[in-house]
């Protein structure tokens, strides 16, 4: 026993430790089956709450000179404070002569990017029905509601090499947004959902599956459900109609944080299907499978640095993002333009079909615009598989 | 199943301990980025030492809590995401010591129509075989002192480094070492005798 305890191969070789390299396969599989009998609930908000509740009393005692504002209250001013830690007000709305137009472009656009920032036309979105979400449109903080990170899913093309008409998936954003207070759970989806079914992000290649329709309401109901009252069903194809919803329940769920609960359409044209034969009559949730998730969500995203963002001018980007990609490799490149000045490759905390989270880091750059692309190479034909690509600045 | 063993060892990466200039400044979005890319992980982790999905999630939520009100100081320690480690295990022994509900997740799930097994495309068959076999390895993990058992999902779940390792437990690398060897000795002791001795 103590001789064997100093074996150097023990730990140190994970490939065959114990020179038992299946053993070590079987742990492995079987640690990841039974942690994926879980599905561990959202508690982002809750913890954010908590922070700040008993961060309030503690604070006197370990850092008297910085008291947290109280969650809710003073949110305008963290999300000033955001915005300063970031090198300038890119989450911030600007003003646009639609209200709606500047909920929709103001927000989901890099409006301090030297780029044109071309807003992305409004959608034919009627004004009585998102009333019950409309923040004014405002220049500068105060902000009419608290600015927030919203999980939102878009829906872009799956592969590169696809033909025309190719099956798309979700890509998750988190899109800053000003939520109206109080910023609870439904209002939370509601501009979220309305951000989903509105215009795309300048410069993406994502499609908008909800054109025409709009969001009448939604409501998070007691009842552990969550209903989402549109003007109308999506016009897309049969193979679109279950992304389309996928879209919304996604969407939904994560700006609710309430975990996968069901989500019922109701429409206010008195339609009885909500995209394709899909029936409004019934729940939707996400899927719990693994394999229906990863032909579902795109094979990789990015979620930090987000979309329009502008960064300090001298420090190394973080990236991170999730992939579930053929052993959990992905590619990297930081382009300027179509230049590439950087370029690397890492691996994601797991291959698909599971879904990992990816982390890498590009040196400091030089005042200018910027695109972070991560892509997926294919082990048949070595072209590219899959890609997503974040703009951003730098100042 | 997918089989990352050939990841090796390449001790800490730069997301274990990101320059401190790298990190946010702020705690709200600080512990928003580390919830969007640690929390699904680590409430696995914790349900894996713990066998409680309530009890997991409240413990890796103590974490995240714990993380926000002290974000200045470990923001500026770089080690960030071993402190989130450190918090869960911690956390997840001290449920354990008042633990009356080791078996709570286990009944309930027998019991619940919604039960949270995995609906894959394997056949009836394949999923039953699967099963068994995993359900030993399981079993047989959940029998380990907790030591070992945090070794083993520390390395063989989170793919920690042996250092990392013997950081977040606050012990030291032999110790890892050892209780890793005794782990898996005893793990392979408890598994059937069908299988081909190496």
């Amino acid at each position: 026993m103590t001789t064997d305890d100093r074996r150097p191969d023990v730990a140190r070789q994970p490939g065959s430790a114990e020179g038992d390299p299946r053993l070590e396969a079987d742990i492995r599989a079987a640690l990841e089956g039974e942690a994926s009998r879980i599905r561990p609930a959202d508690r982002l908000s809750d913890i954010l709450a908590e922070a700040h509740s008993t961060s309030r009393s503690a604070d006197h005692l370990v850092a008297p000179r910085a008291p947290q504002p109280r969650w809710g209250l003073a949110a305008a001013a963290a999300a000033a404070v955001l915005a300063i830690v970031g090198g300038a007000l890119w989450l911030t709305g600007r003003t646009a002569p639609d209200p709606s137009a500047s909920r929709r472009a103001g927000v989901t656009t890099a409006t301090t990017s030297p780029a044109p920032a071309t807003s992305p036309p409004a959608g034919p979105s009627t004004p009585a029905a998102t009333s019950s979400t409309q923040p004014s449109g405002t220049i500068a903080p105060p902000l009419p509601g608290d600015v927030q990170a919203l999980p939102v899913y878009y829906v872009g093309p799956r592969l590169l090499t696809g033909s025309e008409g190719a099956a798309g998936a979700l890509f998750r954003e988190f899109v800053r947004a000003s939520v109206p207070t109080p910023a609870t759970p439904e209002a939370r989806a509601r501009v979220a959902v309305d951000l989903a079914m509105g215009a795309t992000p300048a410069g993406s290649t994502y499609e908008r599956l909800w054109a025409g329709v709009t969001l009448v309401d939604l409501d998070v109901g007691e009842a552990d459900r969550i209903t989402i009252r549109l003007s109308g069903p999506a016009s897309v194809s049969q193979a679109d109609a279950e992304l389309a919803v996928q879209q919304l329940v996604w969407t939904a769920q994560a700006a609710a944080a309430q975990g996968n609960v069901p989500v019922r359409f109701e429409l206010v044209d008195g339609s009885d299907t909500v995209a394709g034969t899909l029936p409004a009559s019934r729940d939707f949730v996400r899927p719990s499978d693994e394999l229906e998730v990863s032909s579902l969500l795109a094979p990789l995203w990015i979620d930090d640095p987000a979309r329009g963002q502008v960064l300090p001018a001298d420090r190394a980007v973080t990236v991170t993002g999730q992939a579930s990609t053929f052993e959990a490799s992905l590619s990297w490149q930081l382009l300027r333009g179509e230049t590439v000045l950087h370029e690397g490759f890492t691996t994601a905390s797991a291959g698909a079909p599971a879904r990992g989270e990816f982390t890498f880091t590009v040196p400091a750059l030089p005042a200018g615009s910027y695109t972070i692309r991560v892509f997926e190479v294919s082990l048949e034909d070595g072209s590219d598989r899959a890609e997503q690509r974040i703009p951003f600045s730098v100042e | 199943m997918v089989d990352r063993g050939e990841r090796g060892d390449t001790g800490p990466v730069p997301a274990w301990t990101p320059a401190p200039a790298d990190l946010p400044l702020d705690a709200d979005r600080a512990i928003t980025e580390l919830y969007a890319a640690h929390w699904a992980r680590l409430v696995r982790l914790a349900w894996l030492l713990v066998h409680d999905k309530t009890a997991a999630e409240d413990v890796v939520q103590d974490a995240f809590v714990g993380t926000h009100r002290r974000w200045e100081s470990i923001r500026d320690s770089g080690r960030v995401v071993a402190y989130l480690h450190t918090a869960v295990v911690n956390g997840c022994r001290s449920v354990q010591r008042h633990q009356v509900v080791v078996d709570r997740q286990l009944a309930r799930d027998s019991a619940s129509p919604e039960a949270p097994h995995r609906r894959t495309a394997a056949s009836a068959e394949e999923r039953a075989l699967a099963d068994a076999d995993r359900d030993v390895l399981v079993r047989a993990l959940r029998e380990l002192p907790p030591r070992q058992r945090e070794v083993i999902v520390l390395r063989y779940y989170a793919d920690l480094s042996e250092a990392q390792i013997a950081h977040v437990l606050g012990i030291a690398p032999g110790s890892v070492k050892a209780h890793a060897h005794r782990g898996l000795a005893t793990l392979r002791l408890l598994l059937p005798r069908t299988r081909e001795a190496p």
